[in-house]
């Protein structure tokens, strides 16, 4: 290695000015700094946000170091794993805690010479105790203390690399390279020995010549054996560690602990000369930059175990001791900082208030609105505020001029030329609030019984099973009865959860249809749909109505209470795995089947129905005509209208009735008669 | 000049072992695809930028001395038949530093160039294996410098091309390549 020399010399003529030798006696350590990568604060923050929460653990992680020149400790986001990846690198390992504080007044007030003198005697215990030995990776110990604001991506920490304040170290005599020491086939074999120590004891570990004068390279553990039971007063062989160091005549920080951690555990050499090896260089160049140090306790500073003085925290980049300080918003981009501050709302509700909630199911579910009107939007919005990634919109309709004011998706601009879908415009819109919602807008009109005009839209029969089919949830948000009747059927005939919600001039119903029960022999029953308690099938309501008659006339509040109230059912709903009984509960309470409100006396009531076997929405005997004659189903029911009582024999229940007496009922036959409603 | 991706196997070996012979910091990584599992060479070096008296230098002298971590990737690009360079900038703080910025440390020589035409020189995309963020000299000019220093498929030449391009752009990207790497005894490539 002709160019090594060269490289030396030059550095000793670049680092004079930097080296304290000139004093001839004290030893000096160059003290380590931290290098973060970029990922490293990410890992932090899924950790606080996911795993910590609000719990101020001293967590383990493992910072990584160089003999190249670099007087850095390096962490990544595999810091944080335990098991060492990275074999095959010749990279050092220490091993230290991360404390992150939950405020920022618990960051700054804590006392800082306090939390120092607790990070020393954890070290110091591990070196009374002998764990530092079996382990090596502790030797060059650090900690950090830090705070993270999550929401606005800055970072606050501050490095600590305990060691002890004394004794002091002096230098028996001038540093050299370990070349003029040793030999060629010398350094070879500490290369060769080198290799074949394990990761974590490649740190720091002993040399010893052997009687025909090679060198065996041995643990920090055999080493210090080795030292206990030799009584000579000279060292023997070497002490060996990985220097971080780039000054020429001073080693770096990891030394000043192994010192300590020797003279703790052999006492015999605390008067001696102890030569110490660091190691400099990679193993490719046989560490050709390695130094020689020969190190004894400073005379007059006897080595003391009472009242010992920790040291360490690290300077920021004015050279002060202070915490550091980085802004990290600034470097991401935008619309992926959106998600993650709308998933950081969400995932903070697990802190406290909710801890099992599970956030990854509803960001998953896939939601269909039908009737992108004041509840279609209204629901959006809620469905957005709760992290749900995927929502289509189906609506016939286009924006017109009093819809904005309603319906808060919409604006003015919408409406001018009256050219724009309420479909399309929803989608879009949502895309503008958050750009990372996937959605969808299907212009269609849903066919309804009794209208005629749909006997030859069975594409939009088809069209509308397949939406159905493809989503996990089903908002039914149409302003008509007879428009909730195919996306009722369609949703039973694919199991999916429908929740409807139908206003009144103050008041509202919401309600989730029954799923189908997986277990017939618990006896439950299926939960009853919209349809489930009426005994008449829906026709066209629009014949023959006033204006007033026809549009849904409101209380403005109304749509947002219910609106908002569907979507809180639905993420309720959803916690839940398995078919969900009427009030069940989950970690955010129960579960209603239905929630119907009355704004006229403010009040609420929460009453759940079965199933009714002669539904002409959801019973079988509607699903399976449908799946056997679909096309014959079809016709019947968009033309007769009458067709779907007769199938589910509604006419003959009817024209039961007309033959039985009417018996006058008091207020206690009510409550028996199979629908319990509770006041709330 | 294209390159075979063999060819570029064998010329960021030659790279890497003179590398390892002055402790330069290149390692050849591994990448498995996720669609094959097949698996991808690549050089990696990582080194932490400590004065700034690099060619990362510029006209003004008044910054301070913050060290700079600087990661620089040497993939092959299969659609353009050449070396493709990657390169991350980041404080110690973790902080990446922004394209403006990085612009901005070219080379005092090429700076003027790359100012006029900065979106065909450097930009910022991601990382084709790690999806994160990284700078990348766009690799379309690559086959071009090639020719220029001189290579092409037909001859057989004593030089490193990758090493050649590498010494070529290096200046762009804040990279700085020891002069050994140019006296070294040459293996005859083809």
């Amino acid at each position: 290695m002709a160019s090594s020399p060269e490289i030396a010399s030059t550095t000793i003529n670049n680092e004079c000015s930097k080296t304290s030798v000139k004093d001839e006696t004290l030893l000096r350590f160059e003290p380590l700094s931290s290098c973060l990568d970029p990922n490293f604060w990410f890992k932090v923050c899924q950790l606080k946000l996911e795993v910590d929460k609000l719990d101020e653990v001293h967590r383990p992680i493992i910072g990584y170091y160089t003999s190249n020149n670099n007087p850095y400790m390096s962490f990544d986001c595999s810091s944080f794993n335990q098991e060492i990846i990275d074999e095959t690198s010749f990279k050092y390992v220490a091993r230290g805690y991360c404390l992150n504080k939950n405020t920022i007044d618990s960051f700054k007030i804590c006392d800082k010479n306090e939390l120092l003198r607790e990070f020393g005697e954890r070290l110091l215990d591990d070196f009374r105790s002998g764990k530092a030995i079996e382990d090596p990776s502790i030797i060059p110990a650090f900690d950090v203390l830090m705070y993270t604001d999550l929401k606005r991506y800055i970072f606050y920490y501050w490095f600590a690399f305990p060691s002890f304040s004394g004794p002091k170290y002096c230098l028996n005599d001038v540093p050299t390279l370990l070349e003029n020491t040793l030999s060629s086939p010398q350094f070879d074999l500490l290369v060769f020995g080198f290799k074949n120590l394990k990761i974590d004891q490649r740190g720091f570990f002993g040399v010893i010549s052997t009687k025909e004068g090679n060198l065996k390279v041995m643990t920090l553990k055999e080493y210090i054996n080795i030292f206990k039971n030799n009584t000579e007063s000279d060292s023997v062989g070497y002490l060996v560690f990985a220097d971080p160091s780039d000054l020429l005549n001073n080693p770096g920080w990891p030394l000043r602990n192994l010192l300590y951690l020797i003279l703790l555990h052999c006492p015999s050499i605390r008067t001696s000369v102890l030569k110490v090896i660091a190691l400099r260089g990679s193993p490719s160049t046989k560490f050709s930059a390695s130094m020689l140090f020969n190190i004894k306790v400073s005379s007059g500073n006897i080595f003391k175990q009472d009242a010992i003085k920790f040291v360490g925290w690290e300077k920021n980049a004015k050279g002060v001791f202070c915490p550091k300080y980085v802004d990290l918003s600034k470097t991401m981009d935008s619309t992926k900082q959106a998600k993650e501050s709308v998933d950081l709302n969400l995932k903070l509700m697990k802190w406290r208030v909710a801890p099992d909630l599970n956030l990854d199911i509803v960001a998953k579910s896939k939601c269909l609105i039908i009737g992108a009107g004041t509840l279609g939007c209204c629901v959006a919005r809620n469905l957005m505020a709760w992290g749900v990634r995927n929502i289509t919109f189906i609506d016939n309709g286009k924006v017109s001029y009093s819809n904005p004011v309603r319906q808060s998706l919409y604006r003015h601009s919408h409406c001018i030329n009256s050219n724009t879908y309420k479909a399309t415009a929803a989608a879009d819109v949502l895309r503008e609030i958050h750009p990372e919602i996937n959605s969808t807008g299907v212009v269609m009109s849903i066919p309804m019984p009794g209208h005629t005009a749909n006997i030859d839209d069975h594409k939009n029969v088809d069209l509308l099973s397949k939406l159905i089919e493809d989503h996990d949830i089903i908002f039914l948000l149409t302003d008509s009865r007879e428009s909730r009747w195919l996306p009722t059927m369609l949703s039973t005939l694919h199991n999916k959860l429908a929740i409807t919600a139908a206003l009144g001039f103050e008041s509202y119903l919401i309600i989730r249809h029954g799923v189908k029960v997986p277990d017939v022999s618990t006896g439950e029953q299926k939960l009853g749909c919209y349809f489930c308690n009426d005994v008449t099938a829906p026709g066209n309501s629009l014949v023959d109505k006033t204006l007033d008659q026809q549009c849904t006339v409101t209380r403005p509040g109304v749509s947002n209470i219910a609106g908002a109230l569907a979507v809180e059912l639905f993420v309720s709903y959803i916690q839940l795995k398995y078919n969900v009984l009427a009030n069940a509960k989950c970690c955010l309470g129960i579960v209603p089947h239905s929630i119907r409100g009355f704004l006229s006396d403010f009040q609420q009531i929460i009453p759940f129905t079965s199933s009714f076997f002669q539904c002409i929405a959801c019973s079988t005997i509607v699903i399976d005509d449908f799946l056997n004659k679909k096309e014959e189903f079809l016709n019947n029911v968009f033309t007769n209208p009458n067709y779907l009582e007769d199938l589910t024999g509604l006419t003959s229940l009817k024209n039961e009735f007309e033959n039985i007496e009417i018996f006058e009922m008091n207020d206690s036959d009510v409550e028996d008669s199979g629908t319990y409603s509770e006041r709330v | 000049m294209s390159i075979t991706y063999q060819q570029f196997v064998e010329y960021a070996t030659d790279l890497k072992n003179h590398s390892d012979s002055i402790d330069d910091g290149w390692n050849i990584c591994q990448y498995q695809c996720p669609m094959n599992g097949s698996f991808v060479n690549y050089l990696v070096k990582k080194e932490i930028q400590k004065r700034n008296n690099s060619s990362l230098k510029s006209d003004d002298s008044n910054s301070p001395n913050i060290p700079i971590v600087c990661e620089y990737h040497i993939l092959y690009n299969l659609s353009y038949s050449c070396p493709d360079v990657f390169f991350n900038m980041w404080y110690t703080d973790g902080k990446l530093l922004s394209l403006e910025h990085v612009w901005s440390l070219v080379h005092s020589f090429l700076k003027q160039n790359v100012i006029n035409d900065k979106w065909n020189a450097i930009t910022q995309e991601m990382h084709p294996f790690f999806s994160t963020p990284f700078f990348r000299l766009h690799p379309c000019k690559n086959t071009h410098v090639l020719e220029m220093l001189g290579f092409s498929s037909k001859n057989n030449y004593e030089f490193n091309p990758l090493l050649s391009w590498l010494s070529t752009i290096s200046p762009l990207i804040g990279l700085e390549i020891d002069l050994s790497y140019g006296n070294k005894d040459s293996t005859k490539f083809s």
